[in-house]
């Protein structure tokens, strides 16, 4: 991995936090506010007064971009979390577990992975009518640990039939150190991996479901709803579309970026 | 290649059971997936023949009537057993909405999405095993590394973006290509061979943003298993007993990384079908996604159950049945 690359992918990711974090102070507007004239300020090109331009409401691009990047990052870290902790659970449970346990696990996982995520999201709205962010972000999360418990199993019981972790065992090592320094380190690049995968995974979905009608609701700004905003012909005004694509795009780079920096050391390790 | 006869005979009952046992597991999580989604259903609010206070009097007895045709009356413990029942027999059973048989309304909604994922899943195949054993062979060139910026930047573009700009620029802009539908008014009622033209035109561009984001992630993927074959001994000994290097890379290599390319195809496939959900909303396709939004809205529990099923099925099957032939292609024995 280049230096270029990790530089630019840890300075996107910086950005995108640093967006989120200081949202009230980098647009201090609500971002829903129409402009003073709301028909002369339809859907004007980027300027000094609106460096990213209008949309269809006269709203400003720029506040609503910077408020949205704080609601879909937060969505995609809470989803994320609960991606990580669930599967880590699940996955090193059921490593350690007996024979008959660990199958019923790892089928049960087989069946969470098999169910559409587009039902569960479904079903969650018609339960609640409308979702909220939060609702939003932990359905996403219950719905995809799956893949990643399976990787995490996988791992967990090589490193548990390693020779170092057997002749640890055979000296009488308690299970707690066991699990912190045999199990845990040879788990921590899946962990990092499946992070940021799952980082680089909800934010489409997030901005699909969103755009689609199905996510977050009117008129919060998040980044799918910035696509949504520019409208039924959105080749029209460009600075609709591109700025949010960019911003959508240039995350998941970084995430995936950072995902196949994870698993580089692993593979050049599993090489020697 | 003579006492190959013996061996092959000898692997029967190990091949026979190496496709038994993840059907049996397919079975078992299908089973386990109708199960969760029964209940999940059930526990959504509201009721599909719910009365409403200004029903006219026939209106409502209509509907009480469906309740108790449908099942609907009777306690969960008495509706689950029957439902299985039912499963096992072939019947899927007759929608709320419509009343008219599951099987069908299902069997045209998945047919459709099988009309887009089953070419995207192949030529995306075709692309990206192409594409990546060039990178590999090529890796580190200029050319490569160009590919691979591009198949990376490519990837973190929402997929349903590449549609909707795509489906602006090239059928909305140009007007090159129908935007939405499956197939012209025109010939909507026409028989089948009259309707394919249509449904091509029709499909070229969800078709497209399908197979281009699945070659990038089969070019990935086989860019590094080309380099990690390539990296082996095998191809030293081809190269000194005098085998084109071309020879080596497509035929040699290539199958070395058979095991990489059939473990692939078995996670493509759920990711293309969530994928063709999202697509087929941009182009207006009336796939098993558009078939699931509906029946949902409408509390049309036989036909989710059904879509959820083979979604299941299928998810379920293609993994498992992916992973045992990956695995016995790493062994060496199925490349026969």
């Amino acid at each position: 991995m280049s230096r270029v690359g990790r530089l630019l992918a840890y300075g996107t990711v910086a950005a995108v936090l640093g967006a989120a974090l200081a949202a009230p102070v980098l647009a201090p507007r609500d971002p829903n506010a129409l402009g003073d004239d709301p028909t002369r300020d339809r859907r004007l090109a980027p300027s000094v007064q609106h460096p990213l331009g209008t949309d269809d409401l006269s709203r400003d691009v720029y506040g609503r971009l910077i408020h949205g990047t704080r609601v879909s990052v937060s969505i995609a870290l809470i989803a994320a979390a609960l991606i990580v902790a669930i599967a880590f659970a699940w996955g090193t449970t059921a490593a350690f577990a007996p024979a008959w346990l660990r199958g019923a696990m790892m089928i049960f996982a087989d069946v969470v992975y098999s169910v559409p995520r587009l039902l569960v999201v479904l079903s969650v709205l018609t339960f609640t009518g409308q979702l909220a962010p939060a609702t939003l972000a932990v359905v996403l999360g219950l719905a995809g640990w799956a893949p990643l418990s399976r990787i995490l199993y996988r791992a967990a019981v090589a490193a548990r039939r390693a020779p170092s972790t057997e002749s640890a065992m055979a000296l009488g090592v308690g299970r707690v150190r066991i699990a912190f320094s045999h199990v845990l380190p040879a788990l921590r690049p899946h962990l990092v991996e499946g992070a940021c995968m799952a980082v680089a995974v909800v934010i489409p979905l997030e901005a699909a479901l969103t755009y689609f009608g199905i996510g977050v609701p009117r008129p919060t700004a998040t980044w799918g709803r910035l696509l949504d905003d520019a409208g039924a012909d959105p080749l029209g005004a460009w600075w609709l579309v591109v700025f949010p694509s960019a911003v959508i795009a240039a995350t998941v780079m970084a995430m995936n970026y950072l995902a196949s920096d994870a698993r580089a050391p692993r593979l050049t390790a599993e090489a020697k | 290649m003579t006492s190959d006869a013996g061996r092959v005979q000898l692997t029967i009952p190990g091949a026979l059971l190496a496709v038994l046992r993840p059907l049996g597991r397919a079975m078992l999580v299908a089973l386990l997936v109708t199960s969760v989604s029964f209940v999940g259903l059930r526990l959504l609010p509201g009721d599909p023949f719910a009365p409403s206070p200004d029903d006219p009097p026939e209106l409502a007895h209509a509907r009480a009537q469906s309740r108790v045709q449908f099942g609907l009356d009777r306690p969960i413990s008495v509706q689950y057993p029957a439902l299985l029942g039912a499963l096992a027999r072939g019947d899927l059973g007759h929608s709320f909405a419509t009343a008219q048989p599951v099987s069908g309304i299902v069997r045209s909604a998945i047919t459709n999405t099988a009309i887009l994922v089953a070419p995207a899943l192949l030529i995306g195949l075709a692309l990206g095993v192409a594409l990546g054993t060039w990178q590999g062979a090529h890796a580190g060139s200029v050319r490569d590394k160009i590919l691979g910026g591009a198949t990376f930047g490519y990837l973190a573009v929402p997929e349903f973006l590449v549609a909707l700009i795509l489906g602006g620029l090239v059928a909305i802009r140009w007007k090159l290509l129908p935007a939405t539908g499956m197939v012209g008014a025109e010939v909507a009622t026409a028989p089948w061979l009259v309707r394919l033209p249509s449904i091509v035109e029709h499909a070229v561009l969800p078709v497209s943003v399908l197979a281009m984001s699945t070659a990038c992630v089969v070019a990935r993927h086989q860019r590094a298993a080309v380099i990690a074959a390539v990296g082996e001994g095998f191809v030293r000994g081809a190269g000194a007993r005098g085998v084109p290097a071309h020879r080596i890379l497509w035929v040699h290599v290539l199958r070395r990384t058979a095991g990489t390319i059939c473990a692939m195809a078995g996670v493509l496939l759920p990711a293309l079908v969530g994928g063709a959900a999202l697509v087929e909303r941009v182009f207006s396709w009336p796939g098993a996604g558009s078939a699931l939004v509906t029946a949902v809205a409408a509390r049309d529990y036989p036909v989710v159950q059904a879509l959820v099923l083979m979604t299941a099925v299928a998810v379920a099957l293609s993994a498992s049945l992916a992973e045992a032939g990956a695995q016995r292609l790493a062994q060496g024995e199925a490349l026969v």
